[in-house]
């Protein structure tokens, strides 16, 4: 099996050769793996690539709005050109605006770099998009009059540039209260919804007419799967918002995806224990970024009781065990295996950023290397050593 | 109504959540002559110990722990408002909080902020993104008791180790109790770099510094 056979193979219920192991395959690291030896070796020993914060199936457009960004680099530069340059793609703040005729809004954030495949921008306190109810008209107007278009092209581009060495997924907006929990910034968040929850409700319906547009148009492009974006933990979705907010939105556009024969996989890197019953009742596929303690607070063996098979587990190593070493790499790689086996509906797979860029390189061989050596399938139900 | 009733009053509002009639009842009790250290002992810090409970039984995510923290923080206010001599208000002592460098995540240090606040630390919050030399010369001016260092990114942590390290070469590092708090951190990390204690959530932190001063 290729990497993209056997990770299809995994998300339709079917029989892996060795356990998929994934990276995300945006710019700086596709870069690497063109020239950079050891990583493009990893290729054929079976690394394989993800593609989830590539491509969307569509453009989006708001008559009428208008948005203007500055960018603030501070010291960072000289006299020359090149510096000039080459400061532009380091970390900076930037802040704008967005015009529309329901008010203007304005805000700030830090970005890690222009390559935004790398870092989206990251809004702070005070520069949430929506900081105030005040804030409320403008993003209502933006979700009421935004305007989807199917785009493919990115999609076959991206395809190519893969090829068999993984997949491009269909990248959809965030669900609705994930997207709102971005907007506001959890403190507000909260807030809103417990002292303003009419403002509140009618900014989630707003959003969610317009995501199920998104949707439609991502499940009926040329991709195999559907990929939605959704840093779901129970911290912020507490279960009573989850069963509110989230589970009819899943369920509605699982069915979309699914109707046109499409996987839906989702992505949910925080705790989801307390959650663990209400996705059971989703319709989604494969839960993405699924982070096993130290970091996460649900292992893959009680994910396993409560799901069935009915989900596919895509387990994302808990990065901060790279901080203890290669030994601890290889022994939480064979524990994680252990765990999932037989190592039906199961991937692994690394989601998150790592301690450093040195700490990515020295742990994903070490992964890879281990997965190819105790993650054939069917994985043998022993206890790990090392 | 006994003063007692009316502290049970006012913590139960808090902790069901009803921020009107909680501050209504602060507000009706201190009209009736309620000492304010009362209604911090009877009412806030029980509360703070329930809201905790109820956190960790699962039964409050973090929408609950923000609101209430919203409650108190304005609770405080009508409380701090009516002492005239706000000497007599609980002083637990110093606190200096921040994010470490290079993270920009301060959700958490604001919610253990708040209940610090509430329970009657005097607290220097120095923000996010916070130098190891930021964190020493704070250290060195306000002599607080606790130190209490947070990070998200699993990057912070290194940066936590070079914190750890500048304060033990500053010659401060006696001086002060050292906590770490956030979703990476965990107890054996803690001992790796030489703190105190590792709190994985907001209220496990304010417990565990209200039990180093009160010991």
């Amino acid at each position: 099996m290729n990497a993209r056979e056997r990770m299809i193979a995994v998300l339709r219920h079917e029989q892996p050769d060795t356990i998929p192991f994934t990276i995300y395959a945006g710019t700086r690291k596709l870069v690497g793996l063109s020239i950079y030896e050891p990583w493009r070796k990893l290729l054929d020993k079976g690394l394989c690539l993800f593609a989830a914060e590539s491509v969307q199936a569509h453009t989006v457009s708001c008559p009428g709005t208008s948005m203007d960004v500055v960018h603030h680099y501070k010291t960072s530069t000289s006299w020359s050109p090149v510096d000039i340059l080459m400061s532009m793609t380091k970390p900076h703040t930037v802040t704008g605006s967005i015009r529309t005729p329901a008010g203007v809004n304005t805000f700030s954030a830090a970005v890690e770099s222009l390559d935004l495949s790398v870092m989206a921008p990251w809004f702070q306190d005070q520069g949430f998009l929506i900081k105030s109810l005040e804030d409320y008209a403008v993003f209502t107007y933006l979700a009421e009059k935004a305007e989807y278009q199917p785009n493919y092209d990115d999609i076959d581009q991206f395809k190519m540039i893969i090829g068999n060495y993984g997949i491009v997924p269909a990248f959809v907006p965030k669900s609705p209260v994930q997207a709102m929990i971005m907007l506001m910034g959890p403190k507000q968040f909260s807030l809103d919804y417990y002292m303003h929850r009419k403002e509140f409700n009618d900014l989630y319906k707003v959003i969610y007419k317009k995501d199920l547009e998104a949707y439609k148009i991502a499940a009926e492009s040329p991709v195999e799967v559907v990929w939605g974006p959704d840093n779901v933990t129970s911290v912020i979705t507490s279960p009573t918002i989850f069963k509110e907010y989230s589970l009819p939105f899943y369920n509605e556009v699982a069915d979309i995806i699914h109707k046109h024969g499409k996987i839906y996989v989702v992505h949910m890197d925080g705790e989801l224990k307390a959650l663990a019953d209400l996705i059971a009742q989703t319709r989604i596929d494969a839960i993405e970024s699924f982070t096993p303690p130290p970091v996460g607070n649900f292992t893959i063996e009680e994910a396993r009781a409560k799901w069935g098979n009915k989900k596919v587990i895509w387990a994302n190593f808990p990065e901060p065990v790279c901080l203890q070493g290669e030994r601890a790499v290889r022994q939480k790689t064979r524990q994680m295996l252990t765990s999932a086996a037989p190592g039906d509906d199961f991937l692994m797979g690394i989601s998150e950023g790592f301690p450093s860029f040195l700490h990515m390189l020295n742990a994903v061989p070490t992964i890879l290397r281990t997965i190819n050596k105790y993650g054939r399938y069917p994985i043998p139900t022993s206890k790990p050593g090392v | 109504m006994s003063n007692t009733k009316i502290i049970d009053e006012i913590r139960e509002k808090i902790v069901g959540l009803d921020l009107d009639a909680a501050l209504g009842a602060c507000r009706a009790a201190l009209d009736r002559n309620v000492d304010p250290i009362e209604i911090i002992e009877g009412a806030i810090s029980r509360a703070v110990d329930e809201i905790g409970h109820l956190f960790e039984k699962g039964e409050f995510f973090l929408p609950e722990l923000i609101f209430t923290g919203e409650i108190l923080t304005r609770m405080i206010k009508i409380i701090d408002d009516s002492i005239e001599d706000v000497g007599k208000r609980r002083n637990l002592g110093k606190v200096i909080i921040g994010t470490g460098k290079g993270d920009l995540h301060d959700i958490g240090k604001n919610i253990v902020t708040c209940f610090l606040v509430a329970e009657g630390f005097d607290v220097i919050d120095l923000g996010v993104d916070v130098t190891a030399d930021k964190f020493i010369d704070a250290i060195k001016k306000s002599q607080p008791k606790i130190l209490a260092i947070s990070a998200l990114l699993s990057s912070t942590m290194l940066e936590i180790i070079d914190t750890m390290k500048a304060i033990e070469k500053a010659g401060i590092r006696d001086k002060v109790k050292i906590i770490l708090g956030g979703a990476p951190m965990n107890q054996a990390f803690a001992e790796q770099v030489g703190a105190d204690a590792s709190a994985r959530n907001a209220m496990e932190g304010v417990r565990i510094c209200k039990r180093w001063v009160e010991s």
